[in-house]
């Protein structure tokens, strides 16, 4: 096994996130997926070892030998291109994935870690934007109370204000989607992860977003990271860049020009 | 290999998530509906309605039993509904929820639950209609309420077990889905739901001794028309492996959730 750290120097800084020495491997073949599946199961029922550190017939690392930190008062972008591991690496980091080998430890008092994935999943179309409120922030983990606070944000940072009370299911796709973002930024989160956020077409929302970001994560106990294509905003949004390739690091960077044009050269 | 990553809920947003799932299953899909709510009554009313007509019919007539066979019938059914539901609903919480646990990571202990009470929910109205029915062609059943109750817990605890233990494995290969949805279907023959246990014979009465369900469904009903129980000792012992395999089912699914919706979601 191979393993990828790149330190980077961080005098003042808490490391909010430690990842040290990661591998998460996947199958290439689904039958196999799905009797190795079994098999762990079947294992992990018996209270038996599961062959996790070992690749399997088919299996392959996407993540090979990881090892980093995300420091708090940082917005992190992390840069790849299709297949280079950082859709899985983020989702390990916010503990959707679990990992086959090493460590991903939160520092500090870390008490809200919030994930933008499939940001429109929970949804429910019978409902009206305000019941969808209500409905997607106990999924985020609040209290009736809680949401209720934060209701007035919402309604008025997505722009919905005169449909809120219509089913969602007559929403366009785009008030969906920024219903559903509004929600998630307005949770008072210690550490947020987002993978491809950003990729619906709104420049003034999406401009109001990175705004709301800057201003919630670029402070002390917070991080921000982020995985993107969309280079434009980085320079404007990130402290620093983090470039992977085949499920390693590259380079990690707070030149984010530097990043950026590293990243280009993957890309071609 | 460890991890400390976790978001730490409160009691309150809990409760708070179990009323959203609870409403949402119950009410949400029912708004597209001109009678709504109403739903949750007239369907439950229009089964009873049925298996009346069925009997004014004589289409219903098995001969002497201990009692009327309908208000034998009804329970039966209507408990069985509420197993193969519950199972239902259970094996499909990774389809229901997919992305919404993985994403969010809710805590499973609460969707667990909530299936429990729209199951319970759900039983609730029909028997209603029952014990209706029942005051009215003059059976009382308040003697043995409490002991109906106190075996409608195991009844439901058992098919939420298999429900979680398909769910599992179905997210992984369909295969398990497809067959144990068929494989109830034989379940309910082979348990006393529209037959009373005395009238089984041979193979048939050999697998109702070991069926669990036997025991259960049987002293439900027992103590329902204050008839004489069944084999109590056995029973109890049911109930015993019934509590102690849902807790390691729960324990297992509750571990191994995200492991397994990595899987599903290729």
């Amino acid at each position: 096994m191979n393993s990828s750290t790149h330190k980077i120097d961080s005098k003042d800084r808490l490391s909010i996130i430690n990842v040290d020495g990661l591998y998460k491997k996947f199958s290439k073949d689904l039958k196999a997926n799905m009797l190795y599946g079994i098999q762990d199961l079947s294992k992990a029922f018996f209270g038996m070892k599961t062959n996790s550190e070992v690749l399997r017939k088919s299996e392959f690392w996407a993540l090979e030998g990881l090892s980093l930190d995300i420091y708090d008062n940082e917005i992190t972008a992390l840069l790849g291109t299709n297949g280079s591991g950082k859709t899985t690496l983020i989702r390990v980091m916010s503990g959707i994935y679990e990992m086959d080998k090493g460590s991903v430890v939160y520092n500090g008092a870390i008490k809200k870690v919030v994930s933008i994935f499939a940001i429109k999943s929970g949804l429910h179309p019978t409902l009206t934007g305000r019941e969808n409120i209500y409905l997607k922030g106990a999924f985020y983990g609040l209290s009736k109370d809680e949401i209720g606070g934060l209701m007035d944000f919402i309604i008025e940072f997505s722009g919905v204000q005169e449909f809120i009370d219509a089913p969602l299911g007559n929403y366009s796709s785009g008030m969906k989607t920024r219903l559903a973002m509004s929600i998630a930024l307005s949770i008072d989160a210690d550490i947020m992860f987002i993978d491809e956020g950003f990729s619906f077409s709104d420049p003034g929302f999406k401009q109001r977003c990175f705004d709301l970001l800057i201003n919630k994560y670029k402070r002390k106990g917070k991080a921000l990271i982020y995985t993107t294509h969309q280079i434009g905003k980085i320079k404007e949004l990130c402290d620093r860049v983090i470039l992977l390739n085949e499920g390693k690091i590259v380079s990690s960077t707070r030149d984010v020009n530097k990043g950026v044009v590293e990243y280009l050269k993957y890309c071609k | 290999m460890g991890n400390n990553i976790g978001n730490k809920t409160s009691k309150r947003s809990n409760l708070f998530l179990l009323n959203q799932l609870i409403n949402l299953r119950l009410t949400a899909d029912l708004k597209k509906s001109f009678l709504g709510v109403l739903w949750l009554i007239l369907l439950p009313l229009s089964s009873m309605v049925i298996w009346l007509l069925m009997k004014n019919a004589k289409v219903l007539d098995p001969g002497e039993t201990v009692v009327p066979y309908l208000a034998f019938i009804i329970i039966g059914t209507t408990l069985w509904t509420a197993f193969y539901d519950l199972y239902r609903s259970c094996s499909q919480i990774f389809a229901n929820y997919s992305k919404i646990l993985l994403v969010n990571k809710l805590p499973m202990h609460i969707v667990i639950l909530s299936e429990l009470v729209i199951a319970f929910i759900k039983f609730s109205i029909p028997f209603v209609f029952i014990i209706i029915y029942y005051w009215i062609t003059g059976i009382s059943v308040w003697t043995g309420l409490f002991g109906f109750l106190a075996l409608l817990v195991p009844w439901m605890l058992l098919s939420s077990a298999i429900g979680l233990t398909i769910g599992l494995l179905t997210a992984i290969a369909k295969d398990f889905s497809l067959l144990t949805d068929n494989l109830m279907r034989l379940v309910m023959l082979v348990s006393p739901v529209i037959y009373d246990i005395s009238s089984a014979q041979g193979m048939l009465a050999t697998i109702l001794k070991y069926n669990p369900l036997t025991y259960l469904i049987t002293n439900m009903r027992a103590f329902l028309f204050g008839t004489e129980l069944y084999n109590m000792q056995a029973t109890l012992f049911v109930v015993f492996l019934v509590l102690l395999f849902f807790i390691i089912v729960c324990r297992f699914f509750m571990v191994n959730t995200h492991r397994i919706l990595e899987r599903a979601q290729l």
